[in-house]
């Protein structure tokens, strides 16, 4: 392969081999395939539910898939499997390498917020690699939802490799290629489909879970047992399964069906009309069953306030406004709940 | 789907902008678009900016300026009850 003439090191002297000075010995370079075994979709259904969500994942360095020569383009990844996995899967037998940088087994995005997709991440691993002597031209595509964590010109300054923003989508890879690597508006607009928003369903089942599950499980034992009052499990504990439900699973599907631009006033809605359901149907008088929405409809809005974090439209100030309103008027509402519960 | 309007902390400096464009590369939102009329990008589509920074990190001149960080309440409420000023993803989410 040829020579590395990305020449410019960081004093802006110019000494040959900078970007690939910082080897030791031959670079390593691993083979893959893009086809997914069985275990990659166990384990990318898996991950979904949290099993080995935080360590699922590859080695940083050079991958290779397909026979790629020294035009091949070389795209870049987060060392969380799943990216990774979905990366080479949008490759499909396109020869190219693949770059992985160390973000901890974080995906893309998440490590482009916290840091660790970073430009001097990206910079290292191009120079401890060895990219240089593997491809003749100086380009490298990054995925677009590292953008946050990186500042382009700053790799080009540094590496002499040009940064190319890839599509947000990796089944969208092919066309990007087609168009000359380039991304149109479609491929570069992340979108949070219905499929999308299910797929974050088991995590925020399971974040509840951990908060709620063995209270729940002890009362209906209890209940069960008569230690506490049968009456219990209809008047409280369903509704709060109910309430749960609602924000966890229904909310994430209906979002974009629900009035309203705060999370939690959506959800509150959510909470309210479904719980008031429930006391029709066990036909309660209005103002008793008025205790239901004022207790537990609450919690729901705060899972579907929860949801902001997996949601792919939120920013920080939309949170902080709706957070400050809305968590002091969950817990009144809570309040209220239980002095009608207790009185009535 | 856009979230809560006029709340976002993006701010564009049209007079340094040079029109190069990368801003609307890195955009996962459509919230820049360039005006080949003008040479200056444009910002289009405010309230759907979700601050996550691309934009302003990619900006060579510097043109762009925005609080970013996460858009999740966990990491808000977290943050505030350990006392941390900073906001950050440390939720373990990947």
């Amino acid at each position: 392969m040829n020579g590395c003439s990305c020449s410019e090191n960081k004093t802006g002297k110019n000494t040959p081999l900078t970007c690939c000075s910082q080897k030791i010995g031959e670079p390593a370079i691993t083979r893959i395939t893009s086809a997914w075994k069985f275990s990659d979709w166990l384990g990318s259904i898996l991950v979904r539910f949290g099993w080995r969500r935080l360590n699922d994942r590859v080695a940083p360095g050079l991958y290779t898939i397909g026979e790629p020569n020294a035009h091949a383009p070389v795209f870049v990844s987060a060392n969380y499997k799943l990216s990774f996995d979905h990366l080479r899967r949008g490759l499909a037998e396109t020869p190219a390498y693949i770059l992985v940088l160390d973000t901890k087994g974080v995906n893309v995005w998440c490590a482009a917020g916290k840091k660790s997709f970073s430009t001097t991440e990206v910079i290292a691993r191009i120079r401890s690699s060895g990219l240089c002597d593997f491809v003749s031209h100086r380009e490298i595509i990054l995925p677009q939802l590292g953008a946050p964590g990186v500042r382009g010109f700053e790799i080009t300054r540094e590496t002499g490799f040009r940064v190319l923003y890839g599509p947000v989508r990796t089944a969208d890879i092919h066309l990007f290629l087609k168009n000359g690597k380039t991304a149109d508006r479609r491929m570069r607009t992340v979108r949070f489909d219905l499929i999308d928003r299910i797929k974050v369903i088991p995590i925020e089942v399971i974040f509840a879970g951990k908060w709620f599950f063995i209270p729940i499980l002890l009362a209906f034992t209890l209940g069960w047992f008569g230690i506490i009052p049968p009456a219990f499990i209809p008047d409280y504990l369903l509704p709060l399964v109910i309430a749960l439900i609602l924000g966890t699973v229904a909310f994430p599907i209906l979002l974009p069906l629900l009035p309203f631009r705060a999370f939690s006033l959506k959800g509150w809605i959510l909470g309210v009309l479904g719980l008031t359901a429930y006391g029709w149907l066990l036909h309660r008088e209005l103002f008793e069953a008025l205790t239901l929405p004022l207790l537990f409809a609450p919690v729901t809005a705060f899972f579907a306030l929860n949801f902001t974090g997996a949601s792919t439209f939120t920013s920080l100030s939309g949170v902080k406004k709706e957070t400050t309103r809305a968590i002091p008027m969950m817990i009144v509402s809570c309040l209220l709940g239980l002095v009608a519960a207790i009185w009535l | 789907m856009n979230y809560i309007k006029n709340v976002v902390t993006l701010k564009l400096e049209p007079d340094l902008c040079t029109g190069c464009g990368l801003c609307t590369e890195v955009c996962p939102r459509s919230v820049l678009e360039l005006d080949p009329a003008q040479g200056k990008v444009d910002l289009i589509n405010r309230d759907s900016c979700i601050e996550c920074g691309a934009c302003m990190m990619n900006c060579p001149i510097g043109a762009i300026s925005v609080q970013a960080g996460v858009g999740c309440a966990y990491a808000l409420l977290k943050s505030r009850i350990q006392g941390k000023e900073k906001i950050s993803c440390d939720c373990d989410c990947s």
